[in-house]
């Protein structure tokens, strides 16, 4: 009998423990649902690493390819972006696009870590300074040489588009959107000043500032958070307009030059709005600008769109420049504009013909993205302003503008601005500087000039050390 | 009742009646602060659901009304059409039911070893154990960022379980509750050819249930919960659990805060009914952390 | 033969306890099956701790590159510029602000509910625990974002409620005085109900004969909470004051979303500051010196904090 039962008790482990080995082995690959590396298609074989899929000016004439596409954040351009991949897809049966939503908030580190697995986007939505970090890894494909490129760079307003120092062109201007002050028509009329005739000049400025000012209501809704990024949207417009560049860093980029006496004057006019209080500290909650809590506001293109949707009846937005120093030299109001890029993040998993066609059809996916029809749907759908030569004239954009409010007022500074600055591939930290003192400023914990020359102290630091 | 020496002064009636009064604003007084207390803890919860319950052009009026004067269920249909809530719902339950199965499994393996068995550096492993209970995240959270992505196990359920699959404190309570009965039985079994996998699942595990079942709620709680590394880890949204989505909501839908409200109380609903269902084993599961630590 | 099963155990034991304990007499031997017991949890320590934690270690002194994954030595640049980094002072001044509100306010709060919950008299204490415990349950994202809106200058609830008082808006989350502290509040709210449990459970199970002694000695209601009940709770208070500490210096969540560093860095904590620079500014060299140097700081705190109170008598 006992034998019987050690028999049993020793087959009871041996299956306990197989059990327990295969549960947690099976649970294991059950959990790791890493998705398999798209464009692991047919992939070329000898032959085709003779034919150079790069230049082939035919898509038609690939072999099946796959390449993977996110869709940009907001859900106005998931629906395009899914439209606009069918299109394509359409076009060329022969091209897969996966696309999928971009996940939230992919900053560098994120994204190495979708590149590495293989899934990130071939068509990278970027920024011009962000690419820096990007090329410098070899991540980019540069564009060029590409078939069809002259085309599109013909089109496009040279102003919002760089070509970096080794003589590539690793990105294309996609939208953009110049930053101008606008006012509430309205409010404005109420305190007796003339909305057709918007400040130019600092005590212009000023003085609508003081006529606008009251126990409840205020007169601009600047910024005051820290994000690194946050410095281009509100005191970047100012030494661009005070200083007639958007220079901000030597040629060579062993420089900072930003603290000319300009932008010192931008500082604190900035400061001043602060400190009359004509611009809070706090955060107003809602939207103030629509509310009529705030008379003003800088802003980019997005704003007519937001005023034309969920403005009260009767808001009437007037565009205006963003002002100079009184005693400026510089013709006409240049500004910043705010360029989101298009790039082509090589194909990682694959190498030779097998990467290269996955590249060139990623390539002709972005010149259909940019072309006319394609850049007045997205231009329709959110009001960010294609970033071309002809956005004045082209009746296809001149549609969309129409419908907006202030929209061809708006359009007119479009030509006269500029993206960041590109002398360096440190733009990123410069703005993060940049931004910190602006908000030392601000909070009144340095004065203007201190806070300028402690960043350019700074920026000199950083740009010594690369 | 001991009661001043004042009181005792007194004729017995004049006592009694004192003690009476005394008792009675005592006890009023007791109940009086525990309602304050418990408004004030239900408080925010009332504001959230108001909130959510007010049309959006309403959220911003001042003052702010403690009803909503036209109540809606707009902000919620907002929120079911922009956040996938029965995504993220699932998503949740899957990390969370089998984090906590192979947590409590595997660890109940080590904890029945430190308690019952003898092998070498028995003491170094527990002193690991402890140590480790309060080791601070910071120091891991880069690197083992990286050893994940590695692996390629970023945006995956395993990223999300594995690094915290087992932990100290489950081990801990385990050797806790595996300790509360002699080693006496496990010899006895051991003696009668039982090899130990069997003493742990007929022996240990059903005198130790209580504890096993209080490592289990505790687990499911603080995964249900756990915000730092999910955030880390989890980058689509087919993968989030329900506190991720509720952060990535907040940041989408900005200042409309008649929907972010109706998703927060979407994401805490389920785990609160969870709580009301098994009320008694969560209070037991929250004390017994504090007990036995 | 007797299976082993939980009913039969007295026989089972009686018979071990005539051979007495098998396992000590076999001296030498120990159980190899703990090396199997073990391994599970052995191979998760070396993946995701032991590793990492090396990696942490060396990662500080190196320069990292992530797509190359390559590591070179460059000293102990790191420590260097950490030890000047103003940023990273503010943050640990921050911590330490939360922590020096938080913990007293809430562990004297739950105390104070607990002894109030554990009144002999009162009826329906299941219901107030219930009900006190709540804010915990819930994931934290939920009450920081529901906090977040309460504080609103302009339009939040907690103003509103406050100009009742004739107190003006005060700027909870948007000034650099207040942030921290305002934070620090929405924890000691939540966190009551949860040292209430501690407490309620180590007053209830506290010796009644110690208790009864007291009292026939002639103590009265306040001495008896400092001088006996205050010192057998020790334990709870002292793994209380640890482990909130230990919590406290570590919070993020809170912090990134109700005011994401906060004005001008006034609500950084360590770890949001590590999370910046490593996974928005991709400094990881940088960021796992932050991690180490801010552990040691953890550490060191929470052996001298033990060591204290464990000593100290009330």
């Amino acid at each position: 009998m006992s034998e019987n039962q050690s028999n049993s008790y020793r087959l009871s482990r041996r299956h306990f423990m197989a059990g327990t080995t295969i549960i947690s082995a099976s649970a294991f690959l059950a959990a790791c649902a890493v998705p398999a590396p798209a464009g692991q298609s047919a992939a070329g074989d000898a032959s085709a690493a003779e034919i150079g899929w790069l230049t082939e000016p035919d898509v038609a004439k690939l072999p099946e390819t796959t390449l993977r596409y996110w869709y940009y954040e907001t859900p106005e351009r998931i629906e395009l972006g899914k439209k606009q991949e069918a299109a394509f897809e359409a076009m060329y049966p022969n091209v897969q696009i996966e696309g999928s939503t971009a996940p939230d908030a992919v900053d560098n580190e994120m994204l190495v870590a979708f590149i590495k697995a293989g899934t990130n986007s071939h068509l990278h939505q970027s920024v011009n300074m962000e690419d820096t970090w990007y090329f410098s890894r070899d991540l980019l494909l540069p564009l060029q040489d590409l078939p069809g490129f002259q085309e599109v760079m013909d089109k496009m307003n040279p102003k919002l588009n760089y070509t970096w120092k080794d003589g590539n062109v690793y990105s294309i201007s996609w939208y953009s959107g110049p930053r101008v002050m606008f006012y509430n028509g309205q409010r404005v009329r109420e305190a007796g000043l003339n909305p057709e005739n918007p400040p130019e000049t600092y005590s212009q400025f000023l003085e609508w500032a003081e006529a606008l000012t009251d126990e409840t209501h205020w007169f601009t809704n600047l910024w005051t958070q820290e994000e690194w990024w946050r410095w281009q949207f509100q005191a970047y417009a100012f030494y661009i307009a005070a200083n007639g560049t958007n220079q901000l860093v030597s040629e060579d980029g062993t420089k900072a030059i930003f603290n000319t006496p300009e932008a010192l004057q931008s500082y604190q006019l900035i400061h001043t709005l602060f400190a009359e209080k004509y611009n809070l500290t706090e955060t107003l909650e809602g939207n103030p600008f629509l509310s009529g809590q705030v008379a003003a506001s800088l802003n980019g293109a997005s704003l007519m769109g937001t005023v034309k949707r969920e403005a009260p009846e009767g808001f009437e937005l007037i565009v205006g420049p963003i002002p100079k120093p009184d005693d400026s030299k510089v013709e006409g109001f240049p500004t910043y504009n705010f360029v989101r890029n298009f790039a082509i993040m090589r194909e990682q998993a694959q190498e030779g013909a097998a990467a290269d066609q996955i590249n060139r059809a990623a390539w002709e996916f972005m010149k259909y993205l940019l072309s006319d029809e394609q850049l007045a749907a997205d231009f329709a759908i959110t009001g960010d302003l294609p970033p071309t030569k002809d956005v004045l004239t082209n009746s296809l954009f001149t549609e969309v503008l129409q419908g907006l409010p202030a929209g061809e007022k708006y359009a007119s500074f479009a030509d006269n601005s500029y993206i960041y600055d590109m002398n360096t591939t440190l733009g990123s930290e410069i703005m993060g500087v940049l931004t910190k003192s602006y908000v030392d400023m601000i909070f009144d914990a340095k004065t203007p000039d201190q806070a300028l020359a402690d960043a350019e102290t700074e920026v000199n630091d950083l740009l010594a050390k690369q | 009742m001991a009661g001043s020496t004042l009181t005792q002064s007194l004729p017995p009636r004049v006592q009694r009646r004192q003690g009476q009064l005394s008792s009675f604003i005592q006890h009023s007084a007791l109940y009086g602060i525990l309602l304050l207390g418990a408004l004030i803890s239900l408080f925010p919860f009332y504001w959230m659901v108001n909130t959510s319950l007010k049309p959006s052009y309403m959220i911003f009026t001042y003052p702010p009304t403690m009803l909503p004067a036209e109540p809606s269920l707009n902000a919620y249909r907002y929120v079911w059409e922009t956040m996938d809530v029965p995504r993220s719902l699932l998503n949740s339950i899957v990390v969370s039911g089998v984090g906590v199965a192979i947590n409590v499994f595997f660890s109940s393996w080590v904890g029945y070893a430190l308690a019952k068995l003898h092998f070498p550096l028995k003491r170094v492993l527990f002193f690991l154990v402890l140590a480790l209970m309060i080791l601070p995240q910071q120091i891991l959270m880069i690197p083992l960022f990286l050893q994940v992505n590695r692996l390629g196990l970023i945006d995956t359920f395993a990223g999300v379980i594995l690094p915290y699959a087992i932990t100290p404190f489950t081990i801990y309570l385990c050797r806790q509750a595996f300790l509360t009965f002699p080693d006496d039985y496990v010899d006895a079994a051991v003696i009668d050819g039982a090899h130990h996998f069997q003493i742990l699942l007929r022996i240990a595990y059903p005198i130790a249930k209580p504890m096993l079942l209080t490592a289990v709620v505790i687990n499911f709680y603080w995964s249900w919960n756990a915000f730092l590394w999910p955030f880390l880890v989890i980058r689509s949204d087919e993968m989030t659990t329900l506190p991720i989505a509720l952060s990535r909501y907040h940041a989408f839908a900005d200042q409309r805060w008649d929907a972010i409200m109706a998703a927060a109380t979407v994401v805490a609903l389920p785990i609160l009914l969870l709580y009301l269902a098994v009320q008694r084993q969560f209070v037991d599961a929250l004390t017994m952390t504090g007990l036995k630590g | 033969m007797m299976q082993a099963t939980g009913t039969e155990i007295t026989q089972v034991g009686g018979l071990s306890k005539r051979l007495g304990s098998v396992r000590t007499r076999r001296r030498g031997k120990w159980d190899r099956i703990a090396i199997l017991l073990v391994t599970p949890w052995l191979l998760q320590l070396v993946f995701f701790t032991l590793y990492p934690l090396y990696i942490a270690l060396y990662g500080s002194v190196a320069e990292w590159d992530i797509l190359k994954d390559t590591m070179t030595y460059i000293g102990f640049d790191n420590y260097i510029k950490l030890f000047s980094d103003a940023e990273f002072f503010k943050a640990l001044r921050n911590s330490f602000v939360y922590i020096l509100i938080q913990v007293p306010a809430s562990l004297t709060g739950g105390f104070f509910v607990a002894l109030l919950l554990n009144s002999s008299s009162l009826r329906g204490r299941a219901f107030f625990r219930g009900i006190y415990i709540l804010p915990v349950i819930v994931p934290v994202v939920v009450m920081a974002i529901v906090w977040q809106w309460m504080y609103a200058t302009n339009s939040g609830v907690i103003n509103y409620l406050l100009s009742f008082l004739g107190i003006g808006q005060v700027p909870w989350l948007t000034s650099e005085r207040f942030s921290m502290p305002s934070i620090a509040l929405m924890k000691v709210w939540n966190d009551v109900g949860l040292y209430a449990m501690f407490f309620l459970a180590g007053l209830q199970g506290l010796s009644k004969d110690v208790l009864d002694a007291a009292e026939v000695d002639g103590v009265n209601k306040w001495q008896m909470i400092r001088h006996i009940k205050l010192p057998l709770l020790n334990p709870v208070v002292v793994f209380s004051v640890v482990m909130g500490t230990l919590w406290g210096l570590n919070i993020f969540t809170e912090p990134l979303l109700m005011t994401e560093g906060g004005p001008r860095g006034s609500s950084l904590t360590t770890l949001l500051y590590l999370y910046r620079e490593g996974f928005i500014w991709s400094r990881l060299g940088y960021a796992n010196a932050i991690g180490v140097a801010s552990t040691l700081i953890i550490l060191v705190l929470t052996f001298v904090q033990r060591r204290l109170l464990e000593r100290s008598s009330w």
